[in-house]
């Protein structure tokens, strides 16, 4: 039996995915500071996402009414889109990975791109966020229904994002300059101007994904070095009452091997 | 295949990050993107190294400062150094103690434990009361801390030597303090003189005040540390595990999964019994 952990570390001196206003600055605080122990924002490093996360579906689940066997020794095939220099995934790339990967009914279902297999912890800036392969949203709707009519209600990929949010972040965020860090004053005011009708721009392929009842996992790493196409999943959130996202652990096993 | 969660949960009051001035801070978490306004929910989340059921190694203050909390402890490895075969599907024998609110483990009910279980070589430990349960952490609040059961230095030194002899590397309990609240919480909730309306854990007044009386971050309790004894055997000390009655089986293989912080000391974990 193989375990590969496929979580990226919290790392106090540096994480690559904070360059969003929506993000928290993960930090440890010494015994004799302030700020004793840590705060970690609800997508900060590898994060699970529950439908739930979105105003339309808060009546589903929580995290801490997630059944166990939906996180831990869950069955998960592996499917591969390489998308080399070009970002965007694409709807023949999810028809394409869907029907090489041949995910049993009620398999998690994890895409590796090879993103989450480069250097970016070392990175500066937000090349980690910007860069990063993204579905479109036709990709996000066709896969969100295969995935919905397949019983696979768990989505990983090693993608900082699913969907790039370019409609008002991406530009409205990244014009000014210098770039204003996470819980800056100009994130505070960022937030406080931004609403449901531009968030549902910039976060329609994840609604997509919520839509169809899916479960989606990002940010991970090192999913190159898994070498079945058959693996377990163990996916560890935090156990938060009522919670609807969380930092988590990922770890892959690999059976025979 | 069977599978238990043996977590206690995370909110935002709960008594672990209430009851003592330094070791649990409080949880707080904070939305900043709301629903109402945005369409969807983002926390920003305060939680201390011994938040939920917490995986604590032996240089528990990491990054920060490397000093052990015990000296020349047997393990050495931070978070994100433990191999992943150490924390998952590990053989755990169930050393079954069952205690009432406010008992002190006793170093011969200890011992009648350990003779009467199935315990391996390799095997790591699990010490069931049967007393903590998820709802009796969300009835109790503070009081639950206060009226958990715990373990006598006496017993700890008992089953920390025997951990040693066995190979074991983790001690998990379902007690919510491992020492005695008459120690741990001395002159804070217990002792002789306990400060009265309970006060704030750091960073409040009385805490930044006992550091004065004390000199350190300390119980000040002239009684040694239960949790001292075991964590010097141990590759981590696990301490408020709930539900633990759920398991049917008196050996059961656990994952084990702590956040992963790179040079961390200790974390909120999630523990999972697999009955096979």
């Amino acid at each position: 039996m193989n375990f590969v952990d496929l979580t990226m570390p919290l790392n106090h001196h540096w994480m690559p995915d904070e360059g969003l206003p929506t993000a928290i600055k993960f930090f440890l605080g010494p015994k004799d500071h302030q700020e004793k122990g840590m705060v970690v924002g609800s997508d900060s490093g590898t994060s699970l996402a529950l439908p739930s996360l979105f105003a339309e579906f808060r009546k589903t689940t929580r995290l801490d009414q997630v059944p166990v066997d939906k996180l831990f020794l869950r069955p998960a095939v592996v499917a591969h889109i390489n998308k080399g220099d070009e970002k965007e995934i694409s709807k023949s790339d999810v028809e394409e990975a869907f029907n090489d990967a041949r995910p049993a009914k009620g398999d998690a279902f994890m895409i590796s791109t090879g993103w989450g297999d480069k250097p970016h912890p070392q990175g500066e800036g937000n090349e980690y966020i910007l860069g990063s392969p993204h579905f479109s949203f036709e990709a996000a709707r066709i896969l969100a229904q295969a995935l919905h009519d397949n019983e696979n209600d768990l989505l990983l990929t090693d993608t900082a994002v699913l969907g790039l949010p370019k409609s008002h972040i991406i530009p409205e965020w990244f014009s000014m300059f210098p770039a204003p860090s996470a819980e800056s004053a100009e994130a505070h005011m960022y937030l406080h101007l931004y609403d449901s009708e531009k968030a549902g721009k910039d976060f329609a392929v994840e609604i997509e994904f919520a839509r169809a009842g899916i479960t989606t996992v990002r940010k991970l790493i090192q999913c190159g070095r898994i070498k079945s196409r058959r693996i377990k999943l163990m996916v560890s959130p935090l156990n938060i009452v009522r919670g609807v996202a969380s930092t988590c652990r990922v770890v892959a096993v690999e059976e025979g091997r | 295949m069977r599978m238990i969660d043996l977590t206690m949960p995370i909110w935002e009051g709960a008594g672990y990050g209430e009851i003592l001035p330094f070791t649990n801070s409080s949880v707080r978490l904070s939305e900043y993107v709301y629903y109402d306004k945005h369409g969807l929910r983002m926390t920003r989340m305060k939680l201390d190294g011994e938040t939920g059921s917490p995986f604590m190694v032996p240089h528990q203050r990491m990054p920060f400062d490397p000093t052990p909390l015990q000296p020349d402890p047997k393990f050495s490895w931070t978070l994100d150094q433990i191999p992943l075969d150490r924390l998952i599907l590990r053989d755990t024998v169930v050393l079954d103690i069952r205690a009432p609110e406010q008992h002190e483990i006793a170093v011969d009910e200890m011992d009648q434990a350990i003779k009467s279980a199935d315990f391996r070589s390799g095997d790591e430990v699990l010490i069931r009361t049967g007393w903590g349960t998820r709802e009796r952490a969300y009835e109790l609040g503070l009081e639950y801390y206060k009226r958990t059961p715990s373990i006598h230095f006496d017993a700890a030194a008992l089953l920390a030597s025997k951990m040693d002899e066995m190979g074991s590397g983790i001690f998990m309990t379902d007690c919510g303090l491992v020492n005695p609240p008459r120690v741990q919480g001395n002159n804070w909730f217990r002792g002789e003189s306990p400060i009265i309306p309970h006060p704030k854990p750091w960073p409040s007044a009385e805490a930044r005040e006992r550091v004065l009386d004390l000199g350190a971050h300390r119980h000040g309790s002239p009684h040694p540390s239960s949790y001292g004894a075991l964590i010097r055997k141990s590759i981590a000390g696990c301490k408020c595990l709930v539900d633990c009655d759920k398991i049917s089986k008196p050996r059961v293989k656990m994952i084990i999964l702590p956040l992963l912080i790179k040079q961390g000391g200790a974390s909120p974990c999630r523990f999972i019994a697999v009955e096979e």
